[in-house]
């Protein structure tokens, strides 16, 4: 009988079986690529992203963390930073970006479709923008990817206990900021 | 939600990562770069030595040769390349400070938040200065992965305590600077800084020359100080040649090893040419 869990393969491409990178590529692609979305990401760029997400997963190849055998949330928590650095680097050409003409077609179809109908995603959109680095990647994982607590602690070499009171001082500090919408509803 | 990954980019994505992943394999890594640290030379830049200094008001510190870049480090939102001005070595990043620096008096496992940066930081440039003996862990990685500096008794005192130094990149997955001490006692700056990379050289051969470790990867002639003190390139295949770094897995390194102990090789030192010798270049055995 064959393992067929994530760390198996994992295994497998390390000893050298680089196709097996593809079972990864094809088993958790979907997921990563709707997590850029949910982040705003317009879908040829959260393409584009989730293709940056898998090499800087072999990138960082020595520091990954498998919970419960599964490469999904070190995958997401990856996810989540390289989004942040393309943000990061679109703020850093804003200026000149600003001073051009805009483009003709409405940019952010994102936006356009999942906002529409979900009030909730948009309040956490706005409470990761506010969030410390630290806090936003354990709201992306609760809040927009409902891991629950433990899997997201594991995922980011944090204690549960520790991962339970960043999200709760976290709720305080931003209700004021989006209202009562729930923020950390996760599996737990 | 409605959207779904087209299916050609992403079978076209695919490709190209195994294709990725079968080029920079997962062995051999940590052997190279271990036994790229017994180099008894320095090499020139690498966006951490004191030549990185030049390009700022700082007082370049004596650095020690205990800080290796770890694995798997954050990657820095880099500005384009520049072409190095005159008396830049090609390949050494351009160095400008931002902001203040910060002091902190180290004698107990430290935490400092690196979250508020101004927005063009590349890098954390963090100084070490012992007050004691003992060795400190510094970097950036909660994890622990993160590069070490010791200092023995007859370092501390004299007239020119040696720091340590080195930039950390930054990117979104970094928030704060951990500080491990074991035995050490002594002050860290940090000093938030933007490296803009110069451009390697290209020689009338054709052949590339600079700094190692940039952006650009490695180029065919590596800028290294010759034990004359004079600033000049060794051929990047014999420096890692020389070095082990063409070893391929942990049994072929037992046996270069064994081989190599206690030699000393000595490669020429050229002008950018590659063909002008200025000098040599000395590597220790394992």
């Amino acid at each position: 009988m064959t393992d067929d869990s994530d760390e198996a393969v994992w295994q497998r491409v390390l000893s050298g079986d680089a196709s097996a990178y593809g079972t990864i590529w094809r088993r958790h692609r979907d997921r990563v690529f709707r997590h850029h979305l949910a982040c705003g990401t317009p879908a040829p760029d959260a393409e584009d992203l989730t293709a940056t997400t898998f090499l800087e997963l072999w990138r960082r190849r020595d520091d990954v963390r498998f919970v419960d055998h599964s490469l999904l949330p070190w995958l997401i928590v990856t996810a989540h930073n390289v989004s942040r650095n393309a943000a990061r680097a679109r703020r850093r050409y804003h200026r000149f970006l600003a001073a051009l003409p805009p483009p003709a077609e409405i940019p952010d179809h994102a936006d356009g479709v999942t906002d529409a109908h979900d009030e909730r995603l948009r309040a956490v959109r706005e409470a990761l923008a506010a969030a410390r680095p630290a806090d936003a990647r354990l709201l992306a994982m609760t809040a927009l990817e409902g891991f629950t607590v433990r899997e997201s602690a594991a995922a980011l070499g944090l204690s549960e206990s520790a991962a339970k009171m960043r999200l709760s001082r976290l709720r305080s500090s931003l209700r004021a900021l989006i209202g009562e919408q729930p923020l950390t509803e996760g599996g737990s | 939600m409605a959207a779904d990954f087209t299916p050609e980019r992403s079978q076209a994505i695919e490709q190209a990562l195994i294709e990725h992943v079968s080029r920079h394999p997962g062995r051999g890594r940590h052997v190279s770069r271990t036994i790229a640290l017994l180099v008894s030379g320095a090499l020139v830049g690498a966006g951490a030595t004191a030549s990185a200094f030049a390009a700022t008001d700082t007082t370049p510190p004596a650095v020690t040769g205990a800080t290796a870049a770890p694995q798997g480090e954050p990657t820095p939102d880099l500005p384009d390349a520049v072409v190095a001005p005159a008396g830049v070595t090609p390949g050494t990043p351009l160095v400008s400070a931002l902001a203040d620096p910060l002091a902190v008096t180290v004698a107990a496992d430290t935490v400092v938040p690196l979250t508020e940066r101004p927005d063009e930081a590349t890098h954390a440039r963090v100084i070490v200065s012992p007050t004691g003996t003992g060795s400190l862990s510094f970097g950036t990685d909660p994890g622990g992965n993160n590069p070490s500096a010791a200092w023995s008794p007859s370092e501390i005192g004299g007239d020119l305590t040696p720091a340590a130094s080195y930039d950390f990149p930054l990117d979104a997955s970094v928030d704060a600077l951990y500080l491990v001490p074991s035995g050490f006692t002594g002050t860290v700056t940090v000093q938030f800084v933007t490296h803009v990379p110069t451009r390697l050289g290209v020689n009338p051969s054709g052949q590339t020359f600079g700094t190692s470790g940039g952006p650009q990867g490695e180029p065919d002639l590596i800028a290294v100080i010759a034990t004359n003190g004079r600033t000049g390139y060794v051929s990047q295949e014999s420096l890692e040649t020389a070095s082990g770094g063409h070893v391929a897995d942990p049994e072929e390194a037992l046996a270069w090893q064994e081989e190599n102990a206690g030699t000393t090789i000595v490669l020429p030192v050229y002008e950018s040419d590659g063909t002008t010798p200025i000098g040599e270049f000395q590597l220790d055995g394992p």
